[in-house]
């Protein structure tokens, strides 16, 4: 009797220890950070229940389009992008389903790109990113069976088969994920992109065709109609302004008809460029979405239109609603690291270097002294704390918020280094004899944009990570205020 | 239904957990129905076949034993003999035709078409049943036994039909006899399945099998397969590379088949027989089978090699003999000229190995050569191992005049760069593929080391070791096969190499 308990004990134990080492396999090596689409709903999760008072929900075109941080902060509306990478309307179905389990929001907003969806099933990747994130129960099995063919069935279920692959792609955020926490306290869903591409405006898509959803397609945007009634959560569908081919167009007049049918008002923003005044050379991303710009029009006019038919509450102010403040801080960040990227003027370049989280590493290589128009940056270097009037032509400053850290010219060696966050170090050092002067290094990456000049890092320890590192450079006796990507 | 499956994962679970539930009169009849419903799994219409053969060779069986009570002696011997003829006849005939046919067909063509004669159309497709080659031989190992006396005949054709299509090694051995498994069907109900000791050492088996298989085998296939699928494109020591990994592919491959059938059955208390002992460490050819396929090997032995006259002969009849049995031998493993090939080289590398020994004494005496010295061993084990690195130049190629091309290559273009110029990461496998390649390599040579010296399976040196490094073990393997494994929805879960033998 006692030998089986030894062995009884034995075995529990050893379950147990395998089942801690799944348990921290499966945290390592599951997605994570790269795509909003699998957070969005692994963050909706860590929202407190019935906290969200206008639920998006759809593809790409609502977590690029729709600005929650804008949302919040201009209309006080408490919204949430529930979406997903080229999210089919059934995967949309089960988010929407899941969501409802712990929110009760006031409008339930539903892009309708996924209607134009033809294939029975959608590409692997998207499978994944459209199930993986689910919690385990009844709903989640039924969608992947929804999501996939019969025989890929388990390896979605069992999901390891798919992410242990990862093995060749892991890196410190799979296995530290301090930074994704960060990150994810201050995310709704929304992610701002800020690359442009110039498009024409054209109104070529237009026809008043309609062609039929494909069966599945169909059926559960029923489901989606029918699961709003039975929570009585009014519905609304749109379209997001995109550059929108005529096949498309007639799908979206199916939409309407069937929004008329069921009472439902549907927006399509493609109608409504002039009223959104999209400028189409600025505020595309893509040809799908839009960019910074475009995305605050869009989400400004859809605000406006929801505080106009619908009674939503203003959260502004609400300490219950901290997470938003700080998603509008982390929001307002993002897009002035940007400015600051684009930026090309230096005396402008070096005013925008004045913000609270900024750690700027700044190198001069070269004698500025006596530069024709060193006297047009000098005020805007000495109010950054930089006197190239006395020092040496090779000469490293660390400031952070106006606070200097660090100095030194490149008289004798000389290595200093600082944690500025957990996992990155900063490092700037000079050895004799190195005829490429100061050296700038974080996490072992050196980084020199110029050779004659002034080379500057900005770090922002808001998103830990580097904004940029650019260089002013130095031609025939004089500052060339250009920079240097 | 292949044991990297998830099919095979829910299978096997089931049956036992049903096996060791049920009253111990049902056990073989439910093992029976679990091991035809896991052969129906790769088509229904084979288990015809198998109940076929089963039926045959039972039959027989109740034949030799008829025979034996005939008191006139002349007569029973000369019965036992024809049901001896008759059941192997139609055993090999089913075979053949299954195997061999379009084989056979073609080499006709051939030497019609030679002759000037119009070639005979195919008159239908014949697919090549899984693992017939092993249950064929496993049920005719039964006639024969029975004939000599060995065993006793089966009575029970339940039983008997058990020990024919026993799953864990249907498909790919090891190839049973009826002295050890028939035997343990036959006590079935005495076995005691609660035994902690012995499903622990049975699980065990199974991960390691697994690891070689998943880790090993189907990782070092996709750079054999890049450099054998079009091997005029490289140079000596790619070919060469390419070459060794076959070598532990199709070790790993096959080994891990019997590990997970030998570990299967032991965890429903089942002993299988050991079907490979380290075989690269053998220090001859010779020695080399008694280490690889043990199963196949001594089956040639027992059932073809000592029935022809064994080497109770003159020398020239024994080298007949020998060449026989492993022409014999190569052809088993598939129609085709290139196993025939290597099937003789095998046989011509026994034969010259007979040939040259007392040269090889003498010289050993002459210059006073250490022959218990380590370097002298393992000079021999490494001149073993190439040359059955070159016969599996012919398993592998599957053609005849390509074998000879690819070792032509090998000897004239020599590349010694490549190990220098990082082109090796580009053959299928990227650095960090091959790194894990070698680290698991590495490790299959420490437990194969392990095996050699102390003569222990790993299960066996796990169970003398302490308990955290008994842990230690399972769980890293366990969870190198989750990380490291080559599996999931990019890859369909491979085939073992010798299903289609």
């Amino acid at each position: 009797m006692k030998n089986i308990l030894i062995k009884g004990i034995k075995i529990i134990c050893f379950l147990l220890l395998f089942v801690c080492l799944l348990l921290k396999f499966h945290k390592i090596f599951n997605f994570k950070q790269g795509d909003p689409a699998l957070y969005s709903l692994s963050n909706f999760y860590k929202q407190p229940e019935n906290s969200i008072d206008v639920m998006f929900l759809g593809t790409s075109h609502v977590y690029e389009n729709i600005n929650t941080a804008i949302l919040y902060n201009e209309y006080g509306i408490a919204a949430y992008d529930l979406c997903g990478s080229g999210q089919t309307i059934w995967n949309t179905y089960y988010y929407m389903k899941e969501a409802l389990k712990t929110q009760t929001p006031k409008l339930l907003v539903v892009d309708m790109y996924a209607m134009t969806q033809i294939d029975e099933y959608s590409d692997h990747g998207r499978i994944v990113k459209s199930n993986f994130a689910l919690k385990l129960s009844e709903d989640k099995i039924e969608s992947v069976k929804v999501s996939a063919p019969r025989e890929k069935w388990l390896n979605y279920l069992l999901e390891y088969p798919i992410y242990h692959s990862r093995y060749s792609e892991l890196t410190r955020d799979d296995f530290v994920t301090d930074r994704e926490e960060k990150l994810l306290d201050t995310f709704k869903g929304f992610e701002t992109y800020t690359a442009t591409t110039a498009f024409t405006k054209t109104n070529d898509f237009y026809t008043e065709e309609t062609v039929d959803f494909i069966e599945k397609g169909e059926e559960y945007l029923y489901k989606i109609i029918e699961l709003a009634k039975e929570k009585q959560i009014p519905l609304l569908f749109v379209k997001s302004p995109y550059i929108v081919m005529q096949e498309h167009q007639k799908r979206f007049n199916k939409v309407s008809e069937v929004a008329e049918e069921e009472n439902i008002p549907f927006i399509n923003f493609n109608f409504l460029y002039d009223e959104l005044e999209l400028n189409f050379e600025t505020d595309f991303e893509d040809f799908s979405h839009l960019n910074y710009l475009g995305n605050v029009k869009y989400t400004r006019y859809l605000a406006n239109y929801i505080k106009s038919n619908y009674d939503i509450p203003n959260r502004k102010g609400d300490p219950s609603y901290q997470s938003y403040e700080k998603m509008v801080k982390h929001y307002k960040q993002q897009i002035y690291n940007f400015e600051l990227t684009e930026t090309k003027d230096f005396h402008e370049y070096v005013s925008k270097l004045h913000n609270e989280d900024y750690i700027v590493v700044c190198s001069v290589y070269g004698d500025y002294k006596n530069a024709e128009n060193y006297s047009d940056v000098r005020e805007e270097l000495l109010a950054l704390g930089i006197d190239l009037g006395t020092v040496n032509h090779n000469t490293v400053w660390v400031i952070k918020n106006g606070e200097l850290l660090f100095s030194s010219s490149a008289i004798e060696p000389f290595c200093w280094y600082m944690d500025v966050s957990k996992y990155d170090t900063l490092m700037t050092s000079f050895e004799m004899g190195a005829v490429e002067g100061i050296e700038i290094n974080l996490n072992n990456t050196i980084y020199k944009a110029v050779e004659q000049g002034i080379n500057i890092l900005v770090y922002d320890t808001e998103t830990e990570s580097v904004v940029e590192d650019a260089g002013f450079s130095f031609e025939g006796g004089r500052f060339l205020y250009e920079k240097t990507e | 239904m292949l044991f990297n499956s998830y099919d095979f994962m829910l299978f096997f679970p089931i049956v036992i957990g049903i096996y060791f539930l049920i009253p111990r009169k049902l056990r073989y009849v439910w093992l029976l129905i679990a091991s035809y419903y896991f052969y129906m799994g790769w088509n229904p219409k084979y288990a015809i076949l198998i109940a076929i053969s089963t039926v045959i060779t039972f039959i027989s069986g109740i034949f030799i034993h008829k025979a034996n009570q005939i008191e006139n002696k002349t007569l029973a011997k000369r019965l036992k003999q024809w049901t001896v003829a008759g059941s192997f006849i139609s055993n090999l005939g089913i075979l053949i035709f299954f195997k061999y046919f379009d084989f056979l067909l073609q080499n006709i063509n051939l030497l019609l078409s030679n002759m000037g004669v119009s070639i005979i159309e195919k008159p239908f497709d014949v697919i090549l049943p899984v693992g017939i080659s092993f249950y064929t031989f496993q049920a005719l190992s039964y006639t024969v036994d029975v004939y000599r006396g060995d065993i006793q005949a089966e009575k029970n054709i339940l039983r008997y039909a058990l020990f024919v299509s026993f799953f864990p090694q249907l498909v790919a051995g090891p190839i049973e006899r009826s002295g050890n498994l028939l035997q343990q069907v036959d006590h079935v109900e005495e076995i005691h399945v609660w035994n902690y000791e012995r499903i622990t050492q049975g699980i065990i088996l199974m991960i390691w099998g697994l690891f070689q298989k998943m880790v090993i085998a189907d990782r070092a296939s996709i750079f054999v397969n890049q450099v054998y699928d079009a091997y005029w494109m490289y140079g000596s020591f790619e070919l060469i590379i390419a070459t060794i990994l076959f070598a532990i592919q199709i070790y790993c491959d096959f080994a891990s088949y019997s590990l997970i059938a030998i570990g299967t059955s032991k965890i429903m208390g089942f002993q299988l027989m050991e079907n490979f002992n380290v075989p690269y460490f053998a220090r001859s050819i010779k020695e080399f089978w008694g280490r690889w396929h043990i199963s196949l090997s001594t089956w040639f032995r027992d059932y073809l090699y000592i029935p022809l006259g064994g080497n109770r002969c003159s020398r020239l009849r024994k080298y007949f003999n020998l060449m026989v049995t492993f022409l014999v031998s190569g052809i088993w493993h598939g129609a085709s000229w290139s196993f025939i090939a290597w099937g003789g080289i095998h046989g011509i590398y026994q034969i010259v190995g007979d040939i040259i020994r007392p040269w090889k004494r003498s010289i050993e005496k002459k210059y006073n050569m250490r022959t218990e010295s380590f370097s002298y061993k393992l000079g021999q084990v490494m001149i073993t191992f190439i040359l059955v690195n070159i016969s599996w130049i012919f398993f592998r190629m599957n053609s005849f005049g390509k074998s000879i091309d690819f070792i032509h290559r090998i000897a004239t273009r020599w590349n010694p760069w490549v190990f220098f110029d990082q082109s090796l990461y580009g053959l299928g496998l990227t650095q960090l593929e091959i790194d894990i390649l070698i680290v698991a390599i590495v490790i299959l040579f420490l437990i194969d080391l392990v095996r050699y010296k102390k003569g222990v399976t790993i299960d066996i040196f796990l169970k003398e070791q302490c308990l955290w490094f008994r842990w230690f073990v399972i769980l890293f393997m366990i969870f190198f096969i989750f990380i490291y494994g080559i599996y999931g929805p990019t890859f369909e879960a491979s085939q073992f190499i010798y299903f289609q033998f």
